[in-house]
C-alpha cells in the first residue's frame, strides 16, 4: 500500500499553472526531500497531499483514499508543520497541546511530554512571547505526538538559525523514521535535504524534474563544464538525450548530465565535443543551481 | 516627507474593511433620520438627545481606525531601518490617524447628504439642516482628532504600542472618555471645540518633544518574557496537561474571526437588530412598525460578519476539525446574538404591550374611525375593491391601500367604519375587531353603551377621551402575533446562507481571489441596495413601513392560525427550509478552499 500518490496532477490559481502533469508515489517509511525554487508548486503540492486544496486534473490518493473525500480521517493520520503556519499566538503553550491533544485520539501524553521537557518548553508562556525556534519545537511537538503515519513538513525550519534548524530536522527524522512514518518534507536547505532525505523529488517549472534516490543523484549525475568559444553551443548539448540542461554561465557552458563523469567524458567524446571539457561530481546544492538557476 | 509617509500609510491603505462599517452604519442613521422625520410629522429638527445618539454613531464609525485598523503600530520593522527621524515616523502616524478617522467620518457626512439630496430632488423631504449635519460631522471629529492625540501619547517613543498588554484597554478608556466629553460639549456651541482642539495641539506637541532619535521596539515584551523564562517545574506542569476542547473553541474562534473589532462591532449591532424585529419599542413608541424594515441590514450586517473569514480560513485548515463545525463556530455567535436581541425584544416588548391599547377610535376632522394593528388587515390580491355587509344590512367599502404602488395586491380593513356609518354598524365593527385582537367575544351592545355615542351631526364619536378596553375589561390578552420569530429570522438565516453558498462556491481552483472579492462586494452592495430600496418605497410614498408590516404580520398571523398544521407546522417547515439552507451552505463549505495565504 502506498502511502502517497500523485497521478497526471494539474493545478493551479487563476489563470496560472503551478503544477502540470506531476504523478508520484511514496512508499511506508520513505523520507522525501521536496526541491524546488520559491513558486516551483512544493507547498501546492504539500496542499494537495492534505486535502486542502483539490486537483484540476489528475488523481491524488492518501492512504488509498481521496484527502478531499474524507479530509478529518486524512488529516488526523497526518502530522503537518508549515513555515506559515500560525499556532494561536494567544494561547499558552499547554492550551495549544490540549487543543492538540483533544484534537487527535491517538495522542502519546508521554512522548509528548518528554518532547516538551527536551526541547524546554514553557507551559505557561504564551506563543506570542515564545522564540521562533521555541515556537517550531511547539509545531513539532503537536504533529508528532499523536504518532501520525506521514509527517509533512513545508519548509518547517525557515527563518532557523542553523543549529536550530538541524535540531529540529533531525529530531523529527528520528523520532518518526524508526517507527515507519514516512516523511515528506520541502526545504531550501540542500544540506537538509542531503542529510536527511532518502529520496528526492525536484519540481521546475510545473513538473517533477528529478525523483531519485539521494546516493544514485550523487554518484549518477555529473555537471560538465566547456568552453564556450563558440565550438558547442546549448542546443547541441540539450541533444544529448541525458543532459538535463545546459546553459551559458559567464565564459564557459555548464551542462547536468545523468551520468556518472566517466560516462559523461565518454559520451562528449564520442560526440566530438570534448576538447577543454571536464566531467566532475555534483553536489545537491550545485545541481539545484544548475538545474533551477538562470543564464548568467 | 511627513505626507509621502502619511498617503503611504497602512492606515489609509486598509481603510476599505473600515468603510464597510461606516457605509452602514450611516445607511442606519439616514433611516433613523428618515423614520424621525415621519414620526414628526416632517418636523426637520433633531432633539438634543437625538443628536447625541447620532454623533456618537459617527464617533463610532470613525473609532472604527483605531480598533479595526493597524492604529497600534506606528511604524513597520523595515520602516525603523530607513533613516527617517522617529519624530516623522510618529507625526505621520498621527496625522494617518486623523485622516483615516476623518475620512471615515465624512463619508458619513457623504452618505447623509446625498441621501438628502436624492430625496429633495424628488420629495419635500428635510431629514436635517446644514447645522444639523454639520454638527454630526464636526463635533464627532473634533473628539476623534483628540483622541488621535492621546493615542500618539500612549508610550510615545515606542514602534508597536498596540503590542503592550494594557493598549486595548487603553483605547477603550480613551472612547469612553471621548464619549462622555462628546456628550458634555453637545451643550456647548460648536465654537467652544476650538480651546479643546488647541489643548490638544499643546499636548500633541509636548508627547513629540519627548521623542527619542529612534522608534524603540517593544521593550517591555523583553522584560516580560524574561520574566516568563524563570518560571518553574516545568515536567511536573507537562504532566497535568490533559485534553481541553475549551483552547481549541476559544482558538478557533479567535483565528477566524477578526478579534476582537468583529465581535465588538459586529455582535452589538446585530442584537440591536434583533430588538428591532421583536417589535419592542427602540426608535419608536410603536417600535412594531419597524420590525420587517431593516430585514435586509440585518441580512448585511450577519453576512458583513461572516464574510471575510474565508481568507483566515487557511490558519485552521489543516486540523482534523470538519467543515462543519467550522461553519457552527462562525455561524452560531451572530445567530445566537440574533435571537438573544429579539428574546430580549420580545420580554421588552411584553412589558410595553401591557400598556398599550390595540384598538383606537378616532374622530378627527381628517382622521376618523377604529384603528386596528396592521396585521389585522386582509390582503385583497385583485385589487378589486372590498365591501363589507353588517348583519343590518349596511354594505360599505372598505379601506384599502395598494402594498406597493403599482401592484394589485391591496391590503384592506375589514373593521372600516367610514364617517356616516351608524351606530349599530359601527359597534359591530369594534366588537369584531376586539374578538379579533382579544380573542374574547363581547357584545356589540355593551361596547357601543360603554364607548360610543352620536354627535348632533348624526355622526358616531367617543363617549369619553378613548377605548379603554384593557382597562376595562382586565382579562382582555391580546392575541398572539403568530409565529412570526421562526418567519422572520428564519427568512434572514436563509438569506444569510444562500449568501455564504454563493460565496463559498467561488472559492475552487481557477478562481482568483479578485473575483472572490468583486463576489463578496457584490452581495454586499446587493444586500444594502435591498435595504434602502425597501426605504425608497417608503420615502416616495409608493408603501409605508406599515403596510409592509401588516402584509408579513398579517401572513404569518393568518398562516398559523388558518394554516395547515397551525404554528407547529409553520415552525416545522421553517426549521426544514433553515435546515436545508444550512445543508447548502455547508456543502459549498466542505468543498471551497481556502485561498492562499
Amino acid at each position: 500500500m502506498s502511502v502517497l500518490e500523485l497521478r497526471n496532477v494539474y493545478r493551479g490559481y487563476g489563470a496560472q499553472d503551478v503544477l502540470a502533469d506531476v504523478s508520484l508515489k511514496v512508499e511506508r517509511g520513505e523520507v522525501i526531500g521536496l526541491l524546488g525554487r520559491n513558486g516551483a508548486g512544493k507547498t501546492t503540492l504539500i496542499r494537495l497531499v492534505m486535502g486542502m486544496l483539490g486537483p484540476e486534473r489528475g488523481q491524488v490518493t492518501v492512504f488509498d483514499a481521496d484527502p478531499r473525500q474524507d479530509p478529518l480521517a486524512t488529516k488526523r493520520r497526518i502530522g503537518y508543520v508549515a513555515e506559515d503556519q500560525e499556532l494561536p499566538p494567544f494561547l499558552k503553550v499547554r492550551d495549544v497541546v490540549a487543543m492538540y491533544r483533544q484534537l487527535y485520539a491517538g495522542w502519546d501524553a508521554e512522548f509528548a511530554t518528554n518532547l516538551a521537557t527536551r526541547f524546554e518548553l514553557p507551559p505557561d508562556r504564551k506563543v506570542k512571547d515564545l522564540s521562533r525556534g521555541q515556537a517550531r519545537q511547539v509545531a513539532l511537538l503537536c504533529a508528532v505526538s499523536h504518532r501520525p503515519e506521514l509527517l509533512v513538513l513545508d519548509e518547517p525550519a525557515g527563518g532557523l538559525d542553523p543549529a536550530a534548524r538541524r535540531e529540529f530536522l533531525e529530531t523529527s527524522i528520528q523520532l518518526l523514521n524508526d517507527t515507519g512514518t514516512t516523511i515528506l518534507f520541502s526545504s531550501h536547505y540542500m544540506g537538509d535535504v542531503e542529510r536527511m532525505a532518502s529520496r528526492l523529488i525536484m519540481i521546475h517549472e510545473r513538473q517533477k524534474w528529478i525523483d531519485s534516490d539521494v546516493d544514485a543523484i550523487r554518484e549518477g549525475y555529473c555537471l560538465a563544464v566547456l568552453p564556450a568559444d563558440g565550438s558547442c553551443d546549448n542546443d547541441r548539448l540539450l541533444s544529448i538525450p541525458t543532459c538535463l540542461c545546459a546553459r551559458r554561465r559567464g565564459d564557459a557552458l555548464h551542462a547536468v548530465f545523468e551520468l556518472d563523469p566517466a560516462a559523461c567524458t565518454r559520451e562528449l567524446e564520442e560526440r566530438g565535443i570534448e576538447p577543454g571539457s571536464q566531467c566532475r561530481t555534483i553536489n545537491l546544492e550545485e545541481m539545484f543551481i544548475e538545474l533551477a538557476g538562470r543564464e548568467s | 516627507m511627513i505626507t509621502r509617509l502619511v498617503i503611504r500609510h497602512e492606515i489609509l491603505r486598509g481603510l476599505g474593511k473600515s468603510l464597510l462599517v461606516t457605509v452602514a452604519l450611516s445607511t442606519f442613521v439616514a433611516n433613523v433620520l428618515t423614520y424621525f422625520w415621519f414620526r414628526d410629522g416632517g418636523r426637520p429638527e433633531i432633539g438634543y438627545f437625538e443628536m447625541m445618539a447620532l454623533q456618537m454613531i459617527v464617533l463610532g464609525s470613525g473609532a472604527v481606525v483605531f480598533f479595526l485598523g493597524p492604529a497600534g503600530r506606528r511604524c513597520r520593522n523595515w520602516e525603523q531601518g530607513l533613516p527617517l527621524a522617529a519624530r516623522d515616523l510618529w507625526q505621520s502616524h498621527f496625522l494617518a490617524l486623523v485622516a483615516g478617522a476623518t475620512t471615515l467620518v465624512v463619508t458619513v457626512g457623504a452618505v447623509l447628504g446625498l441621501f438628502q439630496l436624492s430625496l429633495a430632488s424628488f420629495s419635500e423631504i428635510r431629514l436635517f439642516s446644514g447645522v444639523d449635519l454639520l454638527e454630526l460631522i464636526v463635533r464627532p471629529t473634533a473628539m476623534l482628532i483628540l483622541g488621535a492625540d492621546l493615542v500618539a501619547a500612549f508610550l510615545p517613543a515606542t514602534a508597536e504600542p498596540g503590542a503592550h498588554p494594557a493598549w486595548r484597554r487603553f483605547l477603550a478608556a480613551v472612547f469612553a472618555g471621548l464619549l462622555v466629553l462628546l456628550a458634555l460639549t453637545s451643550l456647548l456651541d460648536l465654537l467652544y471645540l476650538a480651546p479643546l482642539l488647541l489643548l490638544g495641539a499643546g499636548f500633541q506637541h509636548w508627547s513629540g518633544r519627548r521623542l527619542p532619535g529612534a522608534l524603540l521596539a517593544g521593550s517591555w515584551s523583553i522584560r516580560s518574557a524574561t520574566g516568563a523564562m524563570v518560571e518553574g517545574g516545568q515536567a511536573e506542569s507537562w504532566e497535568q496537561v490533559g485534553p481541553s476542547r475549551r483552547p481549541l473553541d476559544y482558538a478557533v474562534t479567535r483565528l477566524l474571526f477578526k478579534w476582537p473589532a468583529t465581535w465588538i462591532l459586529g455582535l452589538p449591532a446585530i442584537a440591536f437588530f434583533g430588538l428591532l424585529h421583536s417589535g419592542a419599542s427602540v426608535l419608536s413608541e410603536s417600535g412594531s412598525s419597524l420590525r420587517v424594515a431593516f430585514f435586509f441590514l440585518t441580512v448585511y450586517m450577519l453576512f458583513a460578519f461572516t464574510g471575510h473569514f474565508m481568507e483566515r480560513l487557511h490558519r485552521v485548515d489543516h486540523l482534523p476539525v470538519s467543515r462543519t463545525a467550522l461553519l457552527r463556530w462562525l455561524v452560531l455567535p451572530g445567530a445566537i446574538t440574533l435571537l438573544l436581541g429579539y428574546g430580549a425584544g420580545r420580554i421588552v416588548a411584553g412589558f410595553q404591550d401591557t400598556e398599550r391599547e390595540r384598538l383606537l377610535f378616532v374622530s378627527e376632522a381628517d382622521n376618523y374611525g377604529l384603528k386596528v394593528p396592521p396585521e389585522f388587515f386582509s390582503l385583497a390580491r385583485t385589487g378589486e375593491q372590498q365591501f363589507i355587509v353588517a348583519p343590518n344590512g349596511e354594505r360599505v367599502a372598505a379601506e384599502m391601500v395598494p402594498v406597493l404602488r403599482g401592484l394589485s395586491w391591496h391590503l384592506w380593513k375589514p373593521y372600516t367604519t367610514p364617517r356616516g356609518a351608524s351606530m349599530e354598524f359601527v359597534s359591530w365593527q369594534l366588537a369584531g375587531a376586539v374578538e379579533a385582537v382579544y380573542g374574547t367575544e363581547i357584545q356589540a351592545n355593551e361596547l357601543a353603551e360603554r364607548y360610543l355615542a352620536l354627535a348632533p351631526s348624526g355622526e358616531v364619536i367617543l363617549r369619553r377621551g378613548s377605548l379603554s378596553l384593557q382597562k376595562d375589561y382586565p382579562h382582555l390578552q391580546p392575541v398572539t402575533g403568530g409565529p412570526l420569530m421562526p418567519v422572520l429570522v428564519g427568512a434572514q438565516f436563509i438569506c444569510w446562507m444562500l449568501c455564504l453558498r454563493l460565496y463559498f462556491r467561488i472559492f475552487k481552483a481557477g478562481i482568483t481571489i479578485k473575483r472572490s472579492r468583486f463576489v463578496f462586494w457584490g452581495l454586499m452592495i446587493g444586500l444594502l441596495a435591498l435595504h434602502m430600496g425597501t426605504f425608497v418605497t417608503f420615502v416616495f410614498n409608493w408603501s409605508d413601513d406599515w403596510i409592509l408590516n401588516g402584509l408579513v404580520l398579517g401572513l404569518v398571523r393568518n398562516l398559523g392560525a388558518h394554516g395547515v398544521g397551525g404554528v407547529a407546522a409553520v415552525w416545522l417547515v421553517m426549521g426544514a427550509v433553515v435546515a436545508g439552507s444550512w445543508q447548502l451552505a455547508s456543502k459549498a463549505f466542505q468543498r471551497a478552499e481556502a485561498p492562499r495565504s
